[in-house]
């Protein structure tokens, strides 16, 4: 009898991995079709304008151009969870960028010459580009129609403000809370603008053909949801829209919803039967397409002298950019998780998403996690350094545990932030923190440690959903429908690891083909860390289906009960007389008994999951016994080198542990984990968005947006804890995007440890800390 | 993607020049096209005619002449200029600063010529030519001359080159004394960034120490006021002040990469950790 | 204005008539079908588009394909052979040395010029190797513990026919 391999727990080979390292793999940007045209977009030089005239019919006459649009060929508004954006500006551009019309023509270079026959005139408008400016009462208004737009009902616009969400969280009696304190402790931090840069730009390519159907090949985390907003939007039956999503060169959160393929659409139903290909230029892609937003917050913290905390302010003031259909989600959550990993009795919170006439906030890994930890995470090093207390202990007495409640209300169980800031504390060797850091002997430089914790769950709907079916092929093989994108997280990796481990096959015999709605399982989109928990549950229950069928057909096949038939490593066998054995392949398609009738069919498994029970949040209090599927916890340290000449930090060492509930695969999830310390470290070291005064972006390149290269990393020490998560696969919970989310404030922790100096702004540049020190 | 113009591989100086004139305002020189190229792709620039040098005899040649140091071709790309036996013993300097550029891509097809003919203030192997007193052999209209590399940079993205006129080939003069050079850069990341503040330093046997700075001026700019200061004193004392003296003849702007301020305070920072290390680094050689 | 070129492109002889402003990565990608070098950003910064010349790597996204007449380019299609993939590629499998899989074929590239010429690297020697190829993903550290056991596995290959012959 073969040995059972499980596939739980094992580090195998991705099997994405030949396809990327031959080249074969193909991206958006790498389909060609016959006839294919190229998609060019005009875009705003004003980041606040009044449209006054804008003339493409020159353009529409060059030969080689097969369409032209302007805003006023198609003013639908679309938007996940507020409808504010149309894909074309209208009656105004609201930022520098913005689309303003669009040409497809049979070459790349006609389309940019036809650009440049379109005339628009603009008036200027004064621009709102400071969150804090943009909430006054006199403040010019970005979307003086704020009041008309349709939302989902967890969003609450303030109508004829700037405001397009206000998330509130009142938990107890802050006031009572912060009289009780011994100490209060108030600061105010900022994080700007930031680009996710993944190394494909967006790319798409839209299909109208001669029936009526709409087909987009999209770099996308979410086709399903680009076919939801755009039926709704468009009023068309969702089966006339179909998205097909090839491997995506890296999302981050910046290919969720729907983004430039939104401008392709009346482009192709102008040239109808032409395919027409979008590429976003490195310049589009950094400043055109989601940013993460920008903020400012006011952090205001009540504690004992024994070091529990009593109360907690927190007012979040979100720089949304020019649209916030998807980033108003961002403010919500980052309300709702405003206590950190901490127990906080008494809380009050406001977390306000705000117009301005920026380039358009969206999700970005984190979701705003990245953001509000900044501030706490800092806050509470603060505090600990005013109680004279070490910042692991201070943190230790008030983590959640077992019973906590958090901002919500919600009552916590299996809290594995205790394990987690342990095991970090000891991979980076944390001694109390004594004094400032020594520095290095003959040198200008000081080492110190830093720590900072973090949780976060997945900001989504209460119903989404994921499905998954599993179809054997009569040669052994699996197809696995799913619909979950492979952006790089090694989702395909690990469904397939969940299916074989199901089903008693090879995971090397599985194979995963590129999402397209018109047949694939559904799947919401691949956001959120979600994919390992909810897909995973749908394809354990898929390959769980098709398993007792194959033993059905089994059982029948070999003349014995089912309890007697189990199947390993793609084979059916008998397990009273396992000699009596039969490969997968042979019952894939039933089973054909002695005398040579048929019997069972084909076996098609199948599998769904959905969160149950989140109950949504009161929207005076934000309170709630279950406001989202799960929490994850995580804690990160680092060692960082300081240059005191120059205000450089060079980060030295990254310890990083997570609770994933139960790692399905160590390698794509340690992996996971290096590459979201590295980008949390080039966040924290290097990144943000630069504007004029007049609302340009200055640095959309590599060139001035620096993000860290190789010669940036540090030495990285990963570990896992598994608490179980109740409801998914194996325990497992997502961890994707948490992974980069405390690795900036222990950074400025082991900043503010080495020297006494503390950044509250990011990034935190050799010349920011400079001037740091100077001040100091 | 880029927009149309036309490709001219010119085979002599002579058909370079002309070809140059004949273009005009349309017309370009490209060696590496790591920056021509980019803007070009940027839409910075849309020459009608591109003239490629690469073809003109001793454009890519490194040629050691007796008693006359070292000359190379200005469309050397710079890693056979860092690989070069001879530029590495004899003008380490210039190795190192060349080793900055960019990265392995970049250096493999950016070469000395284009570096310095872009006259960015920021241009990595200017100050180690500025130092080394380097001659720039132009070819033009009127045939070919000799640029000293102290007259080179007119500004930014400005040189004393005329009309059709190109940087044909950089000659090293010979060093008669032992030397040390140091080149520190000051760039955002670690690798492949541009620097915000370099600092070039020299350290001669005889007891000279030549400075030169990039990026904190409209040019490349060699600080002579500052070398005067350690002519015959070498402690911290006048280290600290030909720092101060390198500060004060700094002139730096403001822009997305820097402050002015910050680009003070490092100039004198780096000048100070590049005489030390350049004094160091002669004083273990000569032992 | 059109040229006729000839280029080796990964070990065969390719003739083609291409404007002057072509580059050689759109004549790779879209002339050639060749899409394993990818674009990044078009300005020489990321090194998605990194592919051989003569040996040495590039970006192609900054070189003209009439630059390469006469050249040896070598793109992530022509390493490894119908049997099997190249060490470097088998090494960044077996490392998991991926993600989005998006700067790999540039990154490979790379690493295949460096230990061409340096078939000991030191792990700087191996940072400074791909320090013009950005990745988001990964955080670098798997693609140099691949590139390091590639040069493991190729001097340990190497020795070993040595001992053979």
């Amino acid at each position: 009898m073969a040995a059972k391999t499980s596939y739980i727990g094992a580090g195998v080979v991705r099997n994405d991995a030949r396809e990327k390292v031959t080249g074969t793999a193909r991206y958006a940007g790498d389909l060609k079709f016959d006839r294919m045209l190229y998609a060019k977009l005009l875009r705003s030089k004003y980041a606040h304008a009044r449209l006054v005239r804008v003339d493409a019919s020159k353009a529409a006459k060059l030969p080689g151009v097969k369409a032209v649009v302007t805003g006023k060929d198609f003013p639908y508004r679309m938007g996940l969870y507020l409808v504010d954006r149309t894909p074309y500006a209208v009656d105004k551009v609201r930022y520098y960028g913005e689309p303003v019309a669009g040409v497809a023509a049979i070459s790349p270079e006609i389309a940019e010459e036809a650009l440049s026959l379109i005339e628009v005139e603009y008036e200027e408008l004064p621009p709102v580009l400071d969150v804090l400016e943009a909430i006054k009462p006199e403040s010019p208004l970005v979307h003086p129609n704020l009041h008309e737009y349709e939302h989902v009902p967890a969003i609450f616009p303030v109508p004829h403000t700037n405001i397009s969400n206000h998330f509130k969280i009142r938990k107890g009696d802050v006031e009572k809370g912060f009289a009780e304190a011994d100490l209060i402790v108030e600061d105010t931090y900022y994080v700007p603008q930031i680009q996710h840069s993944p190394l494909e730009p967006h790319a798409a390519i839209a299909l109208y053909d001669r029936e009526g159907k709409l087909t987009i090949w999209a770099s996308s985390q979410s086709p399903f949801a680009m076919r939801k907003i755009l039926s709704q939007s468009l009023k068309w039956p969702m089966h006339k829209i179909r998205v097909i999503g090839p491997y995506v060169g890296g999302g981050f959160g910046g290919k969720a919803g729907l983004n430039v393929e939104a401008t392709l659409v009346p482009l192709a139903m102008k040239a109808r039967g032409y395919p027409m290909k979008l590429v976003c230029t490195r310049e589009e892609e950094f400043r055109d397409t989601f940013v993460r937003q920008g903020m400012w917050c006011r952090l205001k913290t009540g504690v004992k002298r024994n070091g529990r905390i009593t109360a907690q302010e927190f007012e979040m003031y979100w720089d949304g950019g020019a649209y916030t259909e998807y980033g108003v989600n961002v403010t919500r959550a980052a309300g709702y998780s405003s206590a950190g990993v901490y127990d906080i009795p008494n809380m009050k919170t406001d977390s306000y998403c705000v117009y301005t006439n920026k380039p358009v906030g969206g999700p970005l890994r984190g979701f705003g996690h990245g953001e509000n930890h900044w501030a706490i995470e800092q806050h509470m090093d603060q505090i600990a350094h005013r109680l004279g207390m070490d910042p692991v202990e201070f943190r230790m007495i008030n983590l959640q545990r077992e019973g906590s409640t958090n901002a919500t209300g919600q009552v916590l169980h299996n809290v594995g932030i205790g394990k987690c800031l342990e095991e970090t504390a000891r991979l980076i060797g944390w001694t109390k923190v004594t004094g400032p850091g020594k520095i290095e002997p003959g040198t200008k430089k000081v080492r110190a440690k830093g720590i900072a914790c973090m949780t976060k769950a997945p900001a989504m709907p209460n119903d989404a959903a994921s499905t998954a079916i599993v179809k054997l092929n009569d040669d052994g093989t699996v197809v696995l429908n799913i619909s979950a994108q492979e952006l790089g997280q090694g989702a395909f990796t690990v469904l397939a690891q969940i299916c074989a481990e199901e089903l008693g096959v090879r995971y090397e015999d599985i194979r995963i083909y590129p999402v397209d709605t018109d047949h694939g399982a559904y799947e919401w989109q691949t956001v959120a860390s979600r994919i390992t928990y909810s897909c995973g549950r749908a394809v354990m229950e898929a390959a769980r289906d098709a398993k007792r069928q194959l033993i059905d057909h089994a059982s029948r096949y070999f003349g014995v009960p089912a309890e007697d038939v189990d199947v390993v490593d793609g084979e059916v066998f008998v397990k009273s007389n396992p000699s009596r054995r039969v490969p997968v392949g042979t019952l894939a398609l039933g089973a054909t008994l002695p005398d040579f009738s048929g019997y069972g069919g084909p076996v098609v498994g199948r599998g769904k999951f959905i969160p149950e029970g989140i109950v949504a949040m009161d929207a005076e209090t934000g309170q709630s016994p279950k406001p989202v599927a799960n929490w994850t916890y995580g804690a990160q340290a680092v060692e960082i080198e300081l240059d005191l000449e120059t205000g450089r930090i060079d980060v030295k060492k990254v310890a990083a542990v997570y609770d994933a509930g139960r790692v399905i695969n160590p390698v794509t999830a340690t992996s996971q984990v290096e590459g979201g310390v590295v980008q949390g470290l080039s966040i924290g070291l290097f990144e943000e968005m630069k504007f004029d005064e007049r609302g340009k972006l200055l640095n959309p390149s590599y060139v001035d947006y620096k993000i860290a290269t190789a010669a940036e990393i540090p030495e990285m020490l990963v570990g896992f804890v598994e608490v179980p998560q109740e409801d998914g696969p194996y325990g497992a919970r997502g961890i994707g995007e948490h992974v980069m989310v405390p690795t900036p404030p222990a950074i400025a922790n082991a900043l503010f440890h080495a020297v006494g100096v503390r950044v509250k702004r990011l990034p935190m540049t050799s010349e920011n800390v400079y001037w740091a020190l100077r001040q100091k | 993607m880029l927009l149309p113009f036309d490709y001219v591989r010119a085979r002599s100086r002579e058909e370079a020049v002309d070809l140059a004139l004949r273009a005009g305002a349309g017309g370009r020189f490209l060696a590496g096209g790591t920056d021509l190229l980019v803007r070009i792709h940027d839409r910075q620039l849309r020459p009608k005619v591109v003239i490629d040098l690469k073809g003109i005899e001793g454009m890519q040649a490194i040629n050691s002449c007796d008693g006359e140091g070292l000359v190379v071709g200005a469309a050397t790309p710079l890693n056979r200029l860092i690989r070069d036996e001879l530029v590495r013993s004899r003008y380490g300097l210039l190795a190192e600063a060349a080793h900055t550029v960019g990265s392995v891509q970049i250096r493999n097809r950016a070469s000395l010529g284009g570096n310095i003919s872009n006259a960015s203030p920021a241009a990595d192997t200017a100050p180690a030519l500025l130092l080394y007193e380097a001659e720039i052999l132009t070819w033009g209209p009127s045939g070919g001359r000799k640029i000293l590399i102290g007259e080179f940079f007119k500004g930014p993205g400005a040189t004393a080159l005329g009309e059709g006129e190109f940087v044909f080939k950089v000659r090293l003069p010979i060093l008669k004394e032992r030397s040390f050079g140091v080149y520190l850069k000051l760039g955002r990341t670690r690798a492949v960034d541009l620097a915000i503040v370099s600092v070039a330093a020299l350290a001669l046997e005889g007891g000279e120490v030549r400075l030169a700075l990039g990026a904190v001026a409209p040019t490349p700019i060699r600080v002579r006021e500052a070398e005067a200061i350690l002519r015959n004193r070498k402690d911290k004392e006048a280290i600290k002040e030909a720092a101060a003296a390198a500060r004060r003849l700094a002139a730096p702007i403001s822009d997305i990469r820097a402050s002015r301020e910050y680009r003070l305070e490092m100039t004198e920072v780096l000048t100070a950790r590049a005489i030390e290390q350049a004094l160091a680094g002669l004083a273990a050689r000569a032992r | 204005m059109i040229h006729n070129i000839r280029v080796k492109v990964n070990g065969e002889w390719v003739e083609a008539c291409v404007p002057s402003h072509r580059r050689l990565l759109d004549f790779l990608r879209e002339d050639l079908d060749l899409i394993g070098a990818k674009e990044g950003c078009g300005g020489g910064e990321c090194g998605a588009c990194t592919v051989l010349v003569n040996g040495e790597p590039i970006n192609a996204c900054l070189m003209l394909a009439v630059e390469a007449d006469g050249a040896d380019v070598l793109t992530v299609e022509g390493l490894g052979d119908a049997d099997g993939l190249d060490p470097v590629q088998e090494a960044f499998v077996e490392n998991s040395a991926l993600q989005c899989g998006y700067c790999i074929p540039g990154m490979i590239m790379s690493a295949k010029a460096l230990l061409v010429r340096n078939p000991s690297p030191t792990r700087e020697e191996v940072v400074e190797a791909i320090s013009g190829n950005l990745c988001r993903c990964t955080g670098y550290a798997r693609i140099v513990d691949a590139i390091m056991q590639a040069a493991e596995a190729a001097r340990a290959a190497e020795s070993s026919k040595v001992g053979g012959e």
